[in-house]
């Protein structure tokens, strides 16, 4: 028995030349039990689509509330429905509206009385356009009424894995077209025609218009317009635009000229659109000093460039709010996310929320954070609130399972 | 002037080097095969999204890869997962446990190993599974020189106490009428 402890304790006087051995034997000819070129690639879809999700389907969803309130059938969240428990409980979540998730059962709304109404089981996920929304799955692209009512299929998908299976799906601004990559491959389709069209291997940024998909070369060279129609492609903006390498060393003065560039998309400030673009320099570890630079229907630039921000992500929210979520030497524990609005140049301080996900509720006066199964209620800080209207009041927390898609009225 | 294709060069690069890199996410993670998995994802994903700039003068990406993973290992989002300090009865499934119950040196070792806290555990493994330099572990995880020595240090002395804890452990058990050699 006693040789058991004198036998480890002189081995642990070697215990360094040990080291090597043991954890060489303790991952020998240890494979991942996954494709990993796949999984790396779907996973860096569903974030690019996110920020595109985010500002597709609040700029839709504002257009619903009238359409709402004119609609058979409909009769509006549940706190306005005759609830009598609803009308005497405090709401689960500020701001109104209702908030879309998706689960491993499908779809469901949360109303702010708690109450959840699942409306299409089998949806991997959808965007609200106008009264209808446009869901999902591996077999197909749907709309739908938003109780889940009155479902078409619009998309026929291909069955069986010959065929791959479509993924990080992007309806178009004003519904009519939907984006999708089956293996590296982007496609758009017509919902009214079903017509498809192979748009090669690019990477999707976001939807332009109806007509015409915004993606980023390879390179990181320049930003591409790509026909919906034909997979024609154009040159749009380069890295060496003067205007955006000003606005760049605006924000980054001894950084040099930026070194690549890429975009989250169009969204809709008023009457005109502002894009945003997200130019770095060269750094050891890949991308340094990025900077974010808006260009505004007005044409005018706006640079936004918080502090450490090795990682860097931006998602557009409606009437001009953005989010950018950073994060400190590659350590996800420092992720920060900060609120901005176009008519700022100022952004909010850090919020230390949202590693998953967020939404701005229609209205542009709450922020929803997620983060796994915790979805955190924030007003929307100074001074981007300062566009819309600044509210006051404790953090909310809400514990939800499921993706967090969207915060319709 | 070349064009390189970024994409084709990250695929080069997980083909070649996914093996690799998800055997230090093992190791990272104290073993947990699902936490290395998402950490492999983690770590690639984010190489994926700048391909633009790691991969287009043809340098290797893997100091960034890694440097993710370390720091993704030691600190996941913000405590979404944020492994507790193991006790090391509760260090199970490990690749090297020993069916007859004989004490075993590596068992215990590895035990051990799973069993520090992550900081610690990540400097032992770049250290002796990844052959790093201390400068060079500095720079994966973000911190001096010095830093990595103390954890090295503090980790080798908490390896020591903690397999000797559980051989003496075993004597206990052996005494309870378990035989254990």
């Amino acid at each position: 028995m006693g040789s058991s402890i004198r036998r480890w304790v002189s081995r642990v006087s070697d215990l360094e030349s040990q080291l090597q051995e043991v954890l060489d034997a303790s991952v020998a000819h240890v494979l991942p039990p996954f494709d990993v070129i796949e999984a790396v690639q779907r996973r860096h879809r569903r974030r690019l689509v996110r920020a595109a999700v985010a500002s597709v389907t609040v700029a839709a969803a504002i257009g619903v509330a009238a359409a709402l309130t004119g609609l058979p059938g409909w009769s509006g969240p549940a706190a306005s429905r005759g609830n009598s428990n609803a009308t005497h409980r405090a709401p689960v979540f500020p701001g109104g509206g209702r908030l879309l998730f998706a689960d491993s059962r499908g779809l469901k709304w949360l109303y702010p009385d708690g109450k959840a109404v699942r409306i299409a089981s089998g949806f991997s996920s959808a965007e609200v356009n106008g009264p209808e929304l446009v869901a999902w799955n591996t077999t197909g692209v749907y709309t739908m009424a938003l109780d889940g009512s009155r479902r078409h299929l619009a998309i026929a998908f291909k069955p069986g894995p010959a065929a791959g299976v479509p993924q990080s799906e992007a309806l178009s601004p004003g519904g009519s077209r939907i984006a999708y990559y089956v293996g590296k491959m982007l496609w758009a389709a017509d919902l009214a025609t079903g017509r498809r069209v192979q748009l090669g291997r690019v990477s999707f940024d976001g939807w332009r218009n109806n007509a015409a998909i915004l993606a980023s070369a390879n390179d990181g060279s320049a930003l591409l317009v790509v026909k919906a129609a034909t997979g024609s492609r154009s040159a749009y903006l380069s890295v060496t635009d003067p205007a955006l390498v000003r606005a760049y060393q605006n924000a980054w003065p001894r950084a040099g000229r930026p070194a690549g560039l890429t975009s989250e998309g169009f969204s809709t400030v008023g009457t005109s659109a502002a894009l945003a673009i997200t130019l770095a320099a060269r750094g050891p570890f890949g991308g340094a000093r990025p900077a974010e630079v808006i260009r505004t229907g007005a044409g005018r630039l706006v640079t936004y460039a918080p502090a450490t921000p090795q990682q860097f992500e931006f998602s557009w929210g409606p009437h001009g709010l953005f989010r950018i979520e950073t994060g400190a030497g590659d350590n996800p524990g420092s992720w920060n996310a900060y609120i901005g609005s176009v008519q700022s140049d100022r952004l909010s301080a850090a919020i230390t929320y949202g590693a998953d996900g967020a939404a701005f509720n229609p209205a542009g006066t709450v922020i929803a954070l997620q983060d796994s199964n915790q979805v955190t209620f924030l007003p929307t800080p100074v001074p981007a609130c300062q566009s819309t209207a600044c509210l006051h009041f404790q953090l909310k927390y809400l514990v939800n399972k499921g993706k967090l898609i969207t915060w319709a009225p | 002037m070349q064009v390189v294709d970024t994409r084709e060069a990250f695929e080069e690069f997980a083909r070649d080097r996914s093996a690799h890199l998800f055997r230090l996410a093992l190791m990272l993670s104290g073993w947990n095969e699902a936490a290395a998995q998402d950490l492999l994802q983690i770590a690639l994903e984010r190489a994926y999204g700048r391909r633009w700039l790691l991969f287009r003068d043809g340098a290797s990406a893997e100091p960034y890869v890694r440097r993710v993973l370390v720091n993704a290992a030691i600190d996941w989002r913000r405590g979404v997962w944020r492994r507790q300090e193991q006790p090391l009865d509760a260090a199970d499934g490990l690749g090297l446990q020993d069916a007859t119950a004989v004490v075993d040196d590596r068992d215990l070792l590895l035990r051990a190993l799973s069993a520090l806290p992550p900081r610690q555990r990540a400097v032992l493994v770049l250290r002796y599974w990844e052959g790093l330099s201390d400068a060079e572990i500095a720079a994966a995880m973000n911190c001096a020189v010095g830093t990595v020595r103390s954890q090295a240090s503090r980790a080798l002395v908490r390896l020591r106490q903690q397999a000797g804890r559980h051989a003496a452990d075993g004597v206990k058990h052996s005494k309870m009428g378990e035989p254990r050699e």
